[in-house]
């Protein structure tokens, strides 16, 4: 198990961190989520039949766990609405989070488009970081999502449109 | 600037954000996957033996005794002020009292009156880290679990019901109002979103949860629960909780995943250490494995594991470390232990609580009870008797409702 976990850490443990930093935006939860992964990975590992690359299998069961966790954490809104009973309360909850030191560091542009990263779909926002950040060709990026090639396209297409609009409108 | 250029240098925008670095090392991450993984294969080895364990068996059939005959006289509980005193290392000695949530008065004449306990030297009041049945009336026992301020431990505690209908339905489903966290230096899971139901005979029981129930975060959590669970329901029939929420036949547990039932591991072959958090109350705390993660299969091994004090974590040694003892187990009823004469023993707090602790790791391995001789001490040591062999516990840290 040890080496198995050597080895997926030293090739792809940067890259998945990333990937799952980017999407929640949480340094406490990335290490839970990434954590669940590997576990998830190693438990299930002798059962991997190649049909993807590591990487893409990896990023994969990342993005079902970070998909979990969005679920939780929108129960766990929904109680909090509940609880203060004023809807407008969600929105103040959703950017808690301080910028990261390395965003912090950036200038003012960067960060406001690491924030409206937030104001895509969660479809939208795993196009950008896998095709741009991660820099994942389309066909790993369908992969990773388990979409067709198209589809990727047209995510892709409509989250940088998207993305525009809202730098525009600020 | 045309709408093409413009999304084109988004796309270079998009690709310049740096890297995010996971800030903690790759052993620290590798130990807490194998902890975890660990924790689920030791879960699944146990299922196999559970139903042989003799002590356990032996413990289920108890409690089972107890809840069929006992009369169900009485309707509402209350807590009693239960007084402990304490002792550190230095055997300086104070009396604290144990957590107080629906007591009215100070019932703690009683409670001595009950366990019979004696002025130790110096006058102080002995505390209680174990119970014995009251040969007249064998009061239910509850046992429900908190865990330390770090979250790393899980503690049981033992509720004493000395008047009450003796339903279970009745103490599981207000753990939080047995427990001031202030008061005994721990943290309490939260049940109160946690409905459990025990139905047919004990045999079954159900834990229901609201559709929207969201499992606490952090990864500690799944292990404290899990460890919680285990020590509140291992007495009883049911090998496993079955899981439900209003509309589905399933939980989601966080790292556990989406679970239809839980399977409730016996908790044995334990090595019972002091836990104290600043100077609030001590408690008996078990311990399951030590600190490098190894099991104790035999009770030496508990015993040199109840030698180590882990003062950042609270966790006290009730043995002194250097000590000289000999253990024979050759009888599989009853545990014969000699210690060689220390500067620590006599009839003080000290040599009490190790005597308890000792007492009830003997429990866990499945003995019955303790043949034990401290050499240059007086046989008598609080309420024991070291000239006849000592019976093991009913519980361990008890509060006793009224």
């Amino acid at each position: 198990m040890k080496t198995t976990f050597d080895s997926l850490y030293d090739q792809y443990h940067n890259d998945l961190f990333q990937y799952v930093f980017y999407l929640v935006k949480n340094r406490e939860a990335t290490e839970d989520i990434v954590q669940d992964v590997y576990i998830k990975v190693l438990k299930s590992y002798d059962s991997f039949r190649g049909d993807s690359s590591e990487k893409t299998w990896l990023f994969s069961i990342a993005r079902h766990t970070a998909l979990d966790y969005f679920r939780k954490q929108h129960r766990q809104q929904n109680r909090l609405a509940h609880f203060f009973n004023k809807d407008q309360e969600i929105g103040k909850l959703k950017d808690q989070d301080p910028l990261p030191e390395e965003i912090a560091e950036m200038n003012d542009e960067m960060k406001m488009i690491y924030r409206l990263l937030d104001r895509c779909t969660l479809d939208q926002r795993n196009v950008l970081i896998l095709r741009y950040i991660q820099s994942l060709t389309i066909h790993e990026t369908a992969q990773v999502l388990e979409w067709s090639e198209s589809k990727v396209k047209t995510t892709q297409h409509r989250a940088i449109k998207k993305l525009q609009q809202l730098v525009a409108e600020e | 600037m045309d709408q093409n250029k413009r999304e084109k240098q988004l796309m270079q925008k998009l690709k310049q954000f740096p890297t995010i670095k996971d800030e903690q090392s790759k052993t620290t991450l590798y130990q807490s996957i194998e902890n975890q993984l660990n924790e689920k294969q030791a879960s699944q080895h146990h299922s196999k033996f559970k139903w042989i364990i003799p002590s356990i068996a032996s413990a289920t059939l108890i409690v089972l005794i107890i809840i069929m005959v006992q009369p169900q006289w009485f309707q509402n509980d209350q807590l009693s002020d239960t007084p402990m005193t304490t002792q550190d290392h230095n055997v300086e000695q104070k009396d604290q009292q144990m957590a107080i949530m629906e007591s009215e008065e100070d019932d703690s004449d009683d409670l001595e009156d009950l366990q019979g306990f004696e002025t130790l030297e110096g006058g102080e009041r002995a505390g209680e880290l174990i119970y014995y049945h009251d040969e007249s009336n064998r009061f239910p026992i509850f046992t429900i679990a908190v865990s330390d301020r770090e979250g790393q431990y899980v503690i049981p505690i033992s509720l004493v019901s000395t008047s009450s209908t003796g339903d279970p339905n009745d103490y599981y489903n207000r753990i939080h109002t047995f427990i001031d966290e202030g008061a005994l230096g721990v943290r309490l899971f939260p049940f109160e979103d946690i409905h459990f139901e025990f139905a047919n005979q004990n045999q079954t029981i159900y834990m229901t949860v609201d559709d929207d129930y969201q499992f606490p975060q952090g990864s500690t959590q799944a292990y404290i629960f899990q460890m919680s669970i285990n020590f509140m329901f291992a007495d009883y029939p049911a090998t496993s909780l079955t899981l439900r929420t209003e509309s589905h036949d399933y939980i989601d547990l966080g790292p556990l995943g989406e679970m239809e039932s839980l399977e409730i591991e016996e908790m044995v072959h334990l090595a019972y250490k002091l836990y104290q958090d600043e100077n609030r109350e001590r408690l008996l705390v078990p311990l399951r494995e030590t600190l490098s993660g190894d099991r104790f299969y035999t009770i030496d091994e508990a015993f040199v594991e109840m030698q180590q004090t882990e003062e950042e974590q609270n966790i006290y040694a009730p043995i002194p470390i250097d000590v000289t003892f000999e253990v024979d187990a050759a009888d599989s009823n009853q545990l014969k232990i000699f210690f060689e004469s220390h500067a620590e023993f006599g009839n003080n707090t000290f040599t009490k609580e190790m005597i308890e602790s000792i007492l009830m790791t003997a429990k866990s391995f499945g003995f019955s009870e303790v043949d034990l001789t401290i050499d240059g001490v007086d046989s008598e040591i609080s309420n024991f008797n070291l000239n006849d062999p000592l019976p093991v516990p009913d519980a361990v840290n008890p509060i006793i409702l009224h």
